[in-house]
């Protein structure tokens, strides 16, 4: 098979970047959802006047900076893999009329539109960086006000479809590897207390979804009656938590049973470089093992961002995708078990 | 004031009905509201649907108001109770008062504190500089120190007259 392009270039930038706190934090997250006055939510237009509210959303983007996509002109798998590239969400893609998209070029900012909101604008940055996502995405935010009339009331500030957004219609996340944590069963105890701080937590694809690869998303839950820099930073605080807890279980892991976990990380890591089929949930579980064998010093660290990468690709569209043939699951459990293999034979 | 029905526990649920003209009100506790179907209507299976279970004790119900429509997109209050989710942005001022207990359930305030566009904000950004103002003008004045306290006035009447002297 061809595997003369390196994997790596496919994936997207941000993903295989190791930000502040890189060793816990994969990434951070900034939302802001908006809407045009008095014309009707997304769920309640018809095709016809959203993609009237599309064409006017994307006349004022400039296509130097962005590349702009409606949804219903490329292929689902396409969808699908902007989905893994978390650019668009899990629900947009099964009705993709008069919804679009427009990414920057460096991919850290991204805007929906016609979500559940006129427009969802998203800023992403490697590790944890949420004040640097927030100034990202209200540049956007402000650009975008200045030629479009957005629905703002004084008493409840940025009106959006469902009043959980309400306010200052952000939501603010960070993505979070937690293998100490999920192996020494804490997480029930960690989210708990999250959870006090009134923030959530879910899996890697966001709502609904289980969590794989002991990834989690840590967001605020509420929008309404604080600022912006309020909400930011109680996440912040939240997100330092939980890495300051991580790290104590690996310190302790690695004093009290390094040869355990050291025979742990390097099975994972012997499984990926000679395994023959492999599943996306097996692919995550141990690419995620290797990942905290990284961590932790126990295998060689140049081995980071192909690791990060794989974590990406090894997803069914990425996988077919780079394979450039629509796949069976068995010939695909195979070819990624192969995809991996190489990958990893040329770090080594 | 205790259940009209029981008389043993507290009324923490208050009905409004208007039938046929004719108000008629009622104030029962959780247990005879449920036994008399009066909170059947309100059992929806919505996202919001335990916030609004958990609103009832407190919330006055009006069932005229439940009809009363968006002039914009058409969507009623009941439609929204059903789903969650509104119609458009013009939803949130015919709602107004309906929402804020709903608001205070799942946001914890009903007042916006973050970010005012330039544009769509108006006189918000002013109102709020004046309202600081104000309270520097107040510790200005209890420390006596009356000279910068007389700038601030003028800075504050200034600004009054840029937002219109619609200042209450
Ligand atoms: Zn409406």
């Amino acid at each position: 098979m061809n595997t003369n392009k390196r994997i790596l270039d496919t994936a997207t930038p941000w993903m295989i970047e190791s930000g502040p706190q890189g060793d816990v934090v994969l990434s951070s997250r900034v939302r802001l959802a908006r809407n045009l006055k008095s014309r009707p939510f997304p769920a309640h237009a018809n095709a016809t006047e959203k993609i009237k509210i599309r064409q006017e959303i994307m006349a004022t983007l400039s296509k130097d900076k962005y590349n702009l996509t409606n949804l219903e002109e490329i292929s689902s798998l396409e969808r699908e893999l902007m989905m893994e590239g978390h650019l668009i969400s899990p629900q947009i893609i099964t009705d993709p009329t008069g919804r679009g998209v427009a990414v920057s070029k460096d991919q850290l900012l991204s805007i929906m539109i016609n979500e559940e909101d006129h427009l969802r604008i998203q800023a992403i940055a490697p590790g944890l960086d949420l004040d640097n996502a927030l100034t990202k995405a209200n540049e956007a935010d402000d650009s975008l006000e200045e030629k479009l009339d957005i629905a703002f009331d004084e008493q409840f500030g940025y009106l959006t479809a469902w009043p959980t957004n309400l306010g200052t219609g952000l939501r603010v996340s960070a993505m979070l590897h937690l293998p100490g944590l999920a192996l020494t069963n804490n997480l029930p105890r960690i989210f708990g207390a999250v959870s006090q701080l009134g923030m959530v937590v879910r899996g890697i694809y966001g709502e609904g979804t289980e969590a794989l690869g002991n990834l989690y998303q840590v967001s605020n839950q509420r929008s309404l009656g604080r600022t912006e820099d309020e909400i930011v930073k109680d996440l912040d605080t939240a997100v330092k938590h939980i890495i300051g807890e991580e790290r104590k279980i690996r310190e302790a892991l690695l004093s009290k049973s390094k040869n355990s976990i050291e025979d742990k990380v390097r099975r994972s890591l012997g499984v990926l470089q000679e395994a023959r089929l492999i599943s996306t949930n097996e692919a995550l579980a141990l690419l995620s093992d290797v990942r905290l064998g990284i961590d932790l010093d126990l295998i060689d660290k140049d081995l980071k961002p192909t690791i990060q990468a794989l974590m990406q690709i090894t997803r069914p569209a990425h996988l077919q995708k780079f394979m450039g043939n629509s796949l069976e699951t068995e010939v695909r459990d195979y070819y990624r078990a192969t995809v991996i293999r190489e990958e990893l034979a040329k770090e080594g | 004031m205790l259940c009209e029905r029981c008389h043993v526990n507290p009324a923490t649920v208050h009905l409004k009905k208007s039938i046929n003209g004719v108000l008629d009100e009622k104030h029962l506790c959780q247990t005879c509201a449920e036994e008399t179907g009066e909170l059947q209507i309100l059992n929806l299976g919505n996202p919001l649907g335990s916030f609004f279970e958990t609103l009832l004790g407190s919330m006055e119900l009006k069932p005229a108001m439940m009809q009363t429509k968006c002039e914009v997109c058409g969507l009623t209050f009941d439609d929204f109770r059903q789903k969650g989710e509104f119609g458009c942005s013009d939803c949130y001022v015919t709602f107004r008062e309906e929402l804020k207990p709903i608001l205070r359930r799942i946001q914890g305030d009903v007042i916006h504190k973050g970010k005012v566009p330039k544009r769509a904000g108006g006189t918000l950004s002013i109102k709020r500089e004046i309202e600081k103002l104000r309270d520097n003008l107040k510790e200005l004045v209890a420390k006596e120190e009356y000279e910068k306290a007389a700038k601030v006035r003028d800075e504050i009447k200034k600004l009054e007259a840029q937002s219109g002297g619609e200042e209450q």
